[in-house]
């Protein structure tokens, strides 16, 4: 029998609720379809398949612990999912559950509450319940008012692990607290009511952060919070990859963590679960200790001992984020808020933007069975990077003849006629083949259509595979989105195949534009419609 | 478990046999998928006949370690022992040894070392000095060279060298922006690889000696993982151009690109592996909201037919040395353990059942069959 299958009478209430502020920033875009067609509403679902109100209530009850607090701890640690945890830094043991139980707090939690350890990393209310016994036993040690639920932010403080005060102030004010004072709920995939924090005044009695921050150098909208465990990058080191990391943990934590002197790790940037905020904590110039942990080389008949060369270490820039690779979902905001800094990293360290050089921590081992991580959009990601970077409307419209290979939103492919034959015969194409038709006293063109958002000039390049069949006298007709031609090309399809061929630069206006190869020419050749690019 | 693993599958399989030889019917095309999962595992005779042996990686310790098992008889020797985590490479042409590429984390540092693995237990010869990058071995068909990618020089390179220690080691490539995945053909003459030195990965074909460079693809995404067909007829390569990633081969002239799954619903595709033959090309696909199945696609044409149902993730998809059968990684019994089926997706059966996730399957047939019962072996997933 499951145990959080009991009806719950607040639906109406919760959806009400739902209606009027939810804490996630609604995503942004919809991620590629092909890669994740759950809706953003699914995929948030998914993260909490159980009915949890009565579980929470229950053990808020037996333990004197606020059930909102409950209930505000755990969507701060995992937005209310039951994660299975990873150690991603030596000294940091893996988090489980709901309520992110580490290590010795695990242990501790699962004594007081008179529940098996293993109960607590696999079963939704004995993990809850481990939790209000330790916060219970906080609350004793703290001597604080169990009725205020502003005095309990002390003892979450403890149950964070954050050693850093002004870590502590964030995940207390900014997190803890804040989700308190403006409620959430989650829906089961079912569309029961998982879990509902009803919003309340909850004010936090704990010192609040400060306010003096530096702004990073390398990246003008991170906060600069320094971490202590870097160092030089080997002279001329050419830094030209990005580590993807997640802090299996939250994002407090994992700052105040890698600036901790102690941990002997750091990363260059954390972002934030929602993606609100990035803090630096390496200068780009510098080498972060992100990748690894000790390792004790003596153990293998110092094989792996004195290194020579290059590193990852040296030549890379590490990212983490808040949260766990275990976790079905990524909100958007945080996807978003990473992809705009990768690019910005990628252009101050003239990095390549594709996924061998923007790589997930688990990439740089040679095979993975997560390949390249189970549940991080990489699709996604990286176009999110590339668009940041220069493309859709301020870069490049590349609209090739094989409409599965175009991005039908911004240009599109149309062949008229019968006569156009789909080929791959002739080497040097773009994409998975070209169109070829004998010339002939008759149009029926294969049209490149493209979109401006707004008026603009543009430089129109074509590409096509040469061969002797081909026609010295290609005509290419310009025609803008008010049925204006602007201009007709011919061009030499015998020669400057498998490359780009510039047409000649128009004004366009705003809307559907288009790049027309027609068949009207000499007769007696082939004309070649592969791809055209308009920049 | 493994016993009642076993013996429940057959018995499901058995009156599906019963039904299918009432029909006449033996495995359709695009059916066979789902039918083949429940038709029971090998027998123990079929089981005997199967060749060679299957090199693996084993997470049973805290490090990964190179494991191999008979498929004939499910006996398991442990090849590698180092602290380190360790993959099964390529296996050298005459089989006598495996390239294996060990990998560890020291003082911060992620480092590889390629290592030959001598099947006999003879010494481990490190190939090259542990560094960044040192993966993706690929052998010439004599046996005398491999290449590689490697960070000695460069962020990556493909690095051609003789299989012994302190050998001379030819950088083949030059673009700053990266190289990677070599292939070479099987008649040892070319080299495909990935490069990014247009700003994004594409397919290039080079002599082996690196001279004469090639480029085979031209698209604004991504081109990558080349693997040239045991017959030399075509280089398979994975891209996302179409918004999805899909196995897509060419000839190695540039000519007659096409993506393997036609019109098939297969979802993300990857890891492609050739037939010995050439003529067939055995991947993974994930379809929306679905677990990643193994399929099967002919070059001679038609639809790609589904190897495995989708029930449970299956994944790295290994043709025997005869082509008649495949092993693969299957998430199906909760842990992930290596199973074979016949090429048509017939007979699933376990090979491994240690705790700790065994993947990763390399078969090939070993020069000399190492001795039984050598080393930790023991049988297994009978």
């Amino acid at each position: 029998m499951h145990p959080f299958r009991k009806p719950l009478a607040t639906l109406a209430a919760a959806l009400a609720l739902a209606a009027c502020g939810p804490q996630e920033p609604a995503p942004t875009q919809t991620p590629a379809a092909t890669e994740d067609s759950r809706t953003p509403a699914q995929r948030e679902a998914e993260r909490t398949p159980y009915q949890l109100d009565q579980a929470f209530a229950k053990a808020g009850a037996d333990f004197g612990v606020p059930a909102e607090l409950l209930k505000a701890i755990s969507y701060t640690e995992t937005r209310w999912e039951m994660i299975q945890g990873q150690v991603e830094f030596e000294g940091v043991p893996a988090a489980f559950g709901l309520m992110a139980l580490r290590g010795e707090k695990l242990s501790e939690g699962a004594r007081l509450a008179g529940v098996a350890e293993e109960a607590v990393r696999t079963q939704p209310e004995a993990n809850i319940r481990a939790a209000a016994a330790l916060l219970s036993s906080y609350a004793n040690e703290l001597k604080l008012d169990r009725a205020d639920v502003g005095a309990w932010a002390p003892a979450a403080a403890k149950y964070s692990g954050i050693d850093n005060a002004e870590a502590q102030a964030q995940y207390i004010h900014q997190n803890v607290y804040d989700v308190m004072r403006k409620g959430a709920v989650a829906q089961t995939p079912a569309g029961d009511l998982a879990v509902s924090l009803m919003p309340t005044q909850a004010q936090a009695k704990f010192p609040a952060p400060g306010v003096v921050r530096s702004m990073s150098a390398d990246y003008a909208p991170a906060i600069w919070r320094p971490s202590p465990n870097y160092n030089s990058r080997p002279a001329g080191t050419d830094v030209s990859m990005i580590v993807i990391h997640t802090c299996e943990g939250s994002y407090s934590s994992c700052w105040s963590w890698l600036t901790n002197s102690a941990s002997g790790v750091s990363a260059h940037y954390v972002v934030n679960e929602s993606g609100s905020e990035i803090s630096q904590l390496v200068l780009e110039s510098n080498r972060g200790w992100h990748v690894g942990a000790s390792y004790d080389c003596s153990l293998n008949g110092s094989v792996m001992c004195g290194l020579n060369g290059t590193s990852v270490n040296n030549f890379s820039v590490g990212i983490e984020h808040g949260g766990s690779a275990s976790q079905t979902s990524f909100p958007a905001g945080q996807i978003d808020a990473s992809a705009k800094l990768s690019c910005d990293i990628t252009q101050g360290q003239g990095i390549v933007r594709d996924s061998y050089h923007i790589v997930a921590h688990g990439r740089l081992q040679p095979a993975s069975r997560t390949d390249p991580g189970p549940n991080w959009p990489w699709s996604t990601y990286i176009s999110k990077i590339q668009g940041y970077c220069g493309g859709g409307s301020t870069g490049s419209i590349i609209i090739d003849s094989n409409q599965a290979n175009n991005d039908t939103s911004k240009g599109y492919v149309e062949v008229t006629g019968t006569s156009w034959v789909s080929s791959t015969n002739v080497a040097g194409y773009y994409g998975s083949g070209y169109y070829a038709s004998p010339t002939a006293a008759v149009s029926e063109p294969v049209t490149f259509y493209f979109y401006l958002p707004a008026a603009a000039t543009k430089t129109i390049d074509a590409w096509w595979t040469s061969a002797t069949d081909r026609s010295t006298t290609a005509p290419f007709i310009i025609t803008n989105s008010s049925g204006t031609r602007l201009a007709t090309v011919n061009v030499n399809q015998q020669i400057n195949g498998g490359r780009w061929n510039t047409l000649g630069t128009w004004s366009f206006p705003a809307g559907w534009n288009k790049v027309q190869l027609s068949r009207w020419t000499t007769a007696g050749y082939q004309v070649i419609a592969d791809a055209v690019q308009v920049r | 478990m493994t016993r009642d693993f076993a013996k429940k599958a057959w018995w499901g399989g058995a009156r599906r046999w019963a039904v299918l030889a009432l029909l006449g019917a033996g495995c359709k095309a695009g059916t066979c998928g789902s039918g083949a999962s429940g038709s029971g595992p090998l027998s123990e005779q079929e089981r005997r006949g199967l060749p060679g042996v299957i090199a693996f990686v084993s997470e049973r310790a805290p490090q990964k370690d190179v494991w191999w098992v008979r498929p004939a008889t499910g006996e398991q020797t442990q090849l590698t022992r180092g602290p380190e985590d360790e993959y099964p490479g390529a296996p050298s042409p005459d089989g006598a040894s495996l390239v294996v590429v060990a990998a560890a984390e020291i003082q911060g540092l992620h480092v590889e070392q390629l290592r030959l693995a001598p099947l006999d237990g003879g010494p481990v010869v490190m190939l090259a000095p542990p560094r960044g990058r040192a993966r993706n071995p690929s052998w010439s068909p004599d046996g005398s060279w491999f290449v590689a990618e490697s960070d000695a020089q460069s962020f990556s390179d493909v690095v051609r060298q003789a299989p012994r220690a302190d050998a001379e080691v030819t950088r083949l490539t030059q673009a700053p922006e990266g190289n990677f995945e070599p292939s070479v053909s099987p008649d040892g003459t070319q080299v495909a690889f990935a490069s990014s030195r247009t700003g994004d990965p594409e397919i290039y074909v080079m002599k082996a000696d690196g001279t004469d460079v090639r480029r085979l693809t031209f698209f604004h995404k991504e081109d990558m993982a080349p693997k040239w067909s045991p017959d030399g007829k075509w280089i398979s390569f994975v891209s996302d151009r179409e918004g999805r990633v899909r196995v897509f081969v060419v000839k190695p002239d540039g000519t007659d690109v096409k993506a393997v799954s036609g019109s098939q619903q297969t979802g993300e595709e990857r890891e492609p592996v050739w037939s010995p033959d050439g003529k067939k090309l055995a991947f993974v696909g994930r379809a929306k909201d679905q677990k990643a199945r193994i399929w099967v696609a002919d070059m001679a044409g038609g639809e790609p037919v589904a190897l495995t149902d989708g029930k449970s993730t299956d994944d790295q998809p290994e043709w025997s040395p005869d082509g008649k059968y495949l092993a693969f990684a299957s998430e199906r019994t909760g842990d992930v353990e290596l199973f074979l089926m016949r090429a048509d997706g017939s007979g699933q059966t376990q090979l491994t059942s240690t705790k700790g996730a065994d993947w990763l399957p390399r078969w090939f047939v070993p020069k000399t069959l190492p001795p039984a019962g050598q080393g930790t072996g023991r049988a297994e997933g009978t």
